[in-house]
């Protein structure tokens, strides 16, 4: 750097200025910058690291939130490439090739954007397992308690409200296009709609529901609904347009009619009033009913144009409900499915009083039903033990329902018998009993005449008096005889009532064995189909507890998106995309500043090679974050 | 500095380029990053490393560190420039450096201060004896702590 002596025009020594750094403004301009960004960075990386391992042992793995360890490494690979790529272009412009400049310069402008392209990758994957930086929309719980337990009852109990409040539309529209043809005028129409509607009534009338009161339908079944009801808007629908003109005759008449009636009434009181105040009052009067019925009028015209855009509504989107309605009761019924045989029996374990352990393995289960990440070991061998036990238990039932109906068989068989005895003694007391009350009306019959005649002798009818003997022996005789019956009844009686007693505990028994083994049997067929990847020739399920986190309820059924439970996962999702989200908007600048040469075409020459060096630098300090990010988040 | 132009200086054109690395330098420090990243990258992965974190912990630094240093004096030139990089440099690393420890009281050892309500609500502790994260749980935290698991 020797100083070169300039003479001027006159001879005169000019002094040059050295600078105070052997750099030009620029280098020094992005050095201070260079500093600033360090120091953000480092505040960035700094809070992370002091964060992280202040959180004792309670850091999700990268297993838990989709975290790949070799896509870090291929990033960091790409990045270190192009690193490379802009120095050889800084050489190659320092050295004048402008050409072979330009070529390095779009070859770091290429691996720049391939590293933000798996970079977007990697953040799709999180979004779509529902790992978001912030808690909404993350559905991300720290601890596994019973807020979570309750997160997860609350999201399926969203998705059944909302499905059930499109039915309730879909219901009401219906119900509408009803009312609103009411008043249409007859049409053949009304026929083909009549014979539409039995065509669904065939089907739909005779439906079994399930055990969430959902009806059951086959496929065909299902197609024929969503063509017969598509078919009944688009009838009901016109005759409905049909029905406005009518009201609106109707409304119109029923106007005038009104205005008529006040304008006679008001003539009749005018006539009779004297002139002055009375006049003035029936004129006062008559102007406010008119406005009344002006308002009237109005309101009825108002409601017909309510329900006219309520039918254009109905048009647009019924059709649409129609057609969804089977896929959003396959969905409702999913949701109960899982809060059936899922969260309540998490919460039956928490609530059944179990050890805290307990109780904290049983959400654990639950969440790894949801998200099975091997980090829950806990979940996971409470899944596996539970299966096991499962097993047991459902032979344990089915044994004590076995036992059961086997007791209540033959106690029922019994029970017949004794009630056929019963029925048949009664039967008998019955008929004794009405022959004895046929042969006391006699008695009281021929009684009866020697009463009724009074102050007279009474006369003594011998054959009366044999007969009445007669028929008070007949009647002893019955009487001893329905002591009898009643003494072959009473045993009986007692007998039945046991039985019967018998019988009724033997059957709650036995149906309290038949609820508690159908719910095992979903409980482990629910289990089941989660974690079965395949089956055997015989049709048994090959289960599959892998490391793999794509499995479990919430990637099964992808419109779920239950809560997940990842130990400090907000704060990680956090910190990750923080410090990914900030390197990655530093990438996209550094990309812009390389575009820029590249889209004006500039000469990559020895005079341009202090804008590469200086965007080299930059692109080079982008490279040394993500040296140090790599291993704290991928790999701690 | 505004007035004079130092072209000469500032590019340090033609001069330089023979006296900087040739691509041959730039070539091999490019296979040494790869190999530090490939270094890195089985030391993380390696169970046997990481059954004790903090060795493995310090692997990755170190290596991070000689990726950095690779990429400062090569890649950014810094071997071939002035003592001014001794001057940006040095404070920013203490200043880094002293950043992280300064955080280290609060931040860092928030949890030796929780009281039970706050151990209710944080997130607990993985148990998993042989899951490498769980190494570096604090055993000097306070028997308050909800220990549900009795692995430790």
């Amino acid at each position: 750097m020797a100083d070169h002596e300039h003479h001027d025009d006159h001879g005169h020594i000019e002094l040059e200025y050295q600078p105070a750094l052997p750099l030009n403004n620029g280098k020094v301009c992005l050095w201070l910058f260079l500093s600033t960004e360090i120091m953000f960075f480092a505040a960035l990386l700094g809070t992370f690291i002091v964060i992280r391992f202040g959180a004792p042992g309670a850091w999700p793995t990268p297993h838990d939130v989709h975290l790949v360890e070799w896509i870090g490494g291929l990033n960091t690979f790409v990045l270190i490439v192009s690193s490379f790529t802009i120095v050889m272009a800084l050489k190659s412009a320092q050295e004048n090739n402008a050409s072979v400049a330009r070529i390095w310069l779009l070859v770091t402008l290429i691996t720049g954007s391939l590293f933000l392209g798996i970079k977007a990758y990697e953040y799709s994957s999180k979004f779509s397992h529902g790992i978001y930086p912030m808690k909404s929309p993350a559905t991300i719980y720290d601890k596994p308690n019973l807020y979570y337990v309750s997160g997860v009852r609350e999201r399926l109990n969203t998705i059944i409200t909302e499905h059930a409040e499109a039915d309730g539309d879909q219901i009401e529209m219906f119900g509408n296009l009803d009312l609103f043809r009411q008043d249409a005028p007859p049409s053949k129409e009304d026929q083909r709609i009549a014979k539409l509607e039995q065509q669904l009534e065939a089907i739909v009338g005779p439906a079994k529901m399930d055990a969430y009161g959902f009806p059951i339908y086959t496929e065909e079944e299902r197609e024929k609904i969503i063509e017969l009801q598509q078919a009944l808007v688009s009838a009901k629908a016109p005759r409905a347009w049909d029905a406005m003109p009518e009201r609106r005759k109707a409304v119109d008449k029923d106007n005038t009619e009104k205005l008529a009636d006040l304008e006679e009434k008001h003539a009749v009181l005018i006539m009779d009033a004297a002139a002055g105040e009375e006049a003035d009052k029936a004129n006062a009067d008559y102007e406010k009913a008119k406005q009344r019925q002006q308002r009237k009028y109005n309101s009825a015209l108002a409601a017909i144009n309510r329900d006219k855009a309520e039918l254009r509504k109905i048009q647009s989107e019924l059709p649409g409900l129609v057609r969804n309605q089977f896929h959003r009761l396959d969905e409702a019924r999913i949701c109960m499915r899982i809060r059936v045989n899922a969260v309540e029996w998490a919460e039956q374990a928490v609530v059944n009083r179990a050890s805290e352990e307990e109780q904290t393995a049983a959400i654990l289960a639950l969440a790894y039903t949801i998200y099975p990440v091997h980090s829950n070991h806990t979940g996971q061998q409470k899944i596996l033990g539970e299966l096991m036990s499962l097993t047991k238990q459902v032979d344990t039932e089915e044994q004590t329902e076995k036992k059961f109906s086997g007791e209540l068989t033959p106690k029922q068989e019994e029970i017949n018998q004794t009630a056929g005895r019963k029925t048949a003694l009664e039967e008998e007391q019955t008929t004794l009993q009405a022959k004895k009350t046929k042969l006391e009306e006699e008695l009281a019959a021929l009684n009866e005449p020697a009463e009724s005649e009074e102050g007279e002798e009474p006369k003594v009818d011998p054959e009366l008096e044999t007969k009445k003997t007669k028929l008070q022996a007949d009647i002893e005789a019955l009487n001893t005889q329905l002591e009898t019956v009643q003494s072959k009844l009473d045993p009986v009686v007692a007998a039945y009532a046991a039985l019967e007693q018998e019988v009724k505990v033997l059957t709650a028994s036995r149906d309290a064995a038949t609820a508690k083994l159908a719910r095992l049997k979903n409980r482990r067929d629910f289990i089941e189909e989660i974690f079965t990847k395949n089956r055997t020739a015989e049709g048994a399920p090959v289960l599959q507890f892998t490391e793999e986190y794509d499995e479990g309820l919430n990637h099964k059924h992808h419109f779920l998106e239950l809560p997940l439970q990842i130990t400090n996962g907000n704060m990680w999702a956090s910190t990750y995309f923080l410090l990914t989200g900030f390197h990655a908007l530093h990438v996209i600048v550094g990309l812009i500043i390389f575009v820029i040469p590249l889209i004006f075409m500039v000469k990559l020459d020895s005079s341009y090679a202090n804008y590469l060096e200086n965007a080299g630098l930059y692109w080079h300090f982008v490279d040394l974050v993500w040296i140090f990010l790599f291993p704290m988040l991928y790999l701690f | 500095m505004a007035d004079t132009q130092h072209e000469d200086h500032g590019s340090h054109g033609e001069d330089h380029s023979h006296e900087h690395g040739s691509t041959q330098l730039f070539i091999g420090v490019f296979i040494g990053l790869c190999i530090l990243t490939a270094l890195s990258f089985a030391a993380g992965s390696s169970s046997f490393v990481m059954s004790t974190p903090s060795i493995g912990w310090t692997i990755m630094i170190t290596v991070s560190v000689c990726k950095a240093l690779l990429v400062m004096l090569y890649f950014m030139h810094l071997k071939w420039e002035a003592n001014w990089k001794y001057v940006l440099t040095i404070p920013a690393t203490m200043m880094s450096l002293f950043l992280i420890f300064a955080l280290v009281p609060d931040i860092g050892l928030r949890t030796l201060s929780y009281t039970a309500e706050r151990w209710l609500y944080a997130p607990s502790p993985r148990v998993e004896a042989h899951d490498h994260a769980s190494g570096d749980h604090d055993h000097a935290d306070n028997g308050e702590h909800e220990d549900e698991n009795a692995d430790h």
